[in-house]
């Protein structure tokens, strides 16, 4: 599921710039790359410390829905993205945030 | 001249150690009783020195479980076994923990402080004393309990969490749940995960001739 940025941008109210995103520390997840997530989540980088939410989740479940994509999953607010890599995450909040 | 500790001083330690923690471990107190009397020589034993403990108590339960049930009608069968066991409880695996707290309506929660990189990080749920991830922790366990612990393992590590409640524990009750996730068998996967009902197999068989434990497998 997922909804446009305006949408996102409207449901954030006044003083709440906050990003959340929930890393998967499943098995799958973990095995293909989510364990350089997490490690990212735990010491971000100082432009994102502040403006996101950085958080970890036992299963997103993503890697049994068809269709879903390649794990490891993160989920930005109310979307889930696929095969994703330190970068390719930094480079979608950064864009997020902006 | 010293004599040794004497009954009446031994008698006296091990109250005291017990009043002070009632729960104390026949292996601990042991250890004290040993390191008192070392002392009592002034840090050079005279003679041999020894200490049997025996501890009579009600046997410590502990229910681990690990995988989904093979038909998810079972979910809330599983959740609620969980939610009753008179002892430890304990679940390796994301997707067994999230089913849980789902049909319990409880809220998972995964901390990132700390985590170091080596195994997936641990989450923690109400009426749970310890949730970790699956097959890769208990991959890691398999071999300490065959073999031992090895030396420099970080208290913390999930593994070892697992490990140290197993130990603790008396009676432990294996829960397996058989439903197979497909991913875990992707061609793709950098590493090979071993099917989780062999894995829990060869734990109880560890558990039961290494560690005398009393041991319950069964599977949903």
């Amino acid at each position: 599921m997922s909804i446009s940025r305006n949408e996102a941008e409207e449901r954030k109210g006044p003083g709440e710039p906050k990003v959340s995103v929930t890393i998967c520390a499943g098995t799958t997840c973990y095995v293909m790359g989510g364990a350089d997530l997490l490690m990212l989540a735990e010491n971000p980088p100082a432009d994102l410390a502040d403006r996101v939410e950085w958080s970890g989740c036992a299963c997103l479940g993503s890697c049994r829905e068809e269709g879903a994509g390649r794990a490891p999953f993160v989920r930005i607010g109310e979307r889930v993205i696929s095969r994703v890599d330190p970068e390719s995450l930094l480079k979608e909040l950064r864009d997020e945030l902006r | 001249m010293a004599l040794g500790l004497g009954g009446e001083e031994l008698r006296r330690l091990v109250h005291g150690l017990v009043e002070k923690e009632p729960d104390i471990s026949a292996r601990m107190l042991a250890r004290r009783i040993v390191q008192k009397a070392h002392r009592h020589d002034g840090e050079r034993a005279r003679d041999d020195i020894s200490a049997g403990v025996i501890y009579f108590r009600q046997p410590r339960r502990l229910i681990l479980a690990t995988g989904p049930p093979f038909h998810p009608e079972r979910d809330r069968e599983l959740a609620e076994r969980l939610a009753a066991f008179p002892g430890r409880r304990i679940i390796c695996g994301g997707t067994t923990a999230s089913l849980v707290a789902r049909e319990l309506g409880r809220r998972i929660e995964t901390p990132l402080k700390g985590f170091s990189g080596d195994l997936p990080p641990v989450s923690s749920m109400e009426g749970f004393h310890l949730i970790t991830e699956g097959i890769l922790t208990l991959g890691r366990l398999s071999p300490w309990l065959a073999q031992g612990l090895p030396e420099g393992v970080p208290r913390d590590n999930p593994a070892r969490q697992v490990y140290r409640a197993l130990q603790e524990s008396d009676q432990i009750t294996l829960l397996a749940g058989t439903r197979i996730n497909e991913a875990h068998q992707d061609p793709n996967l950098p590493v090979e995960l071993e099917i989780r009902r062999n894995m829990v197999k060869r734990l109880a068989e560890d558990l039961k001739g290494r560690h005398l434990k009393e041991v319950t497998v069964e599977y949903i």
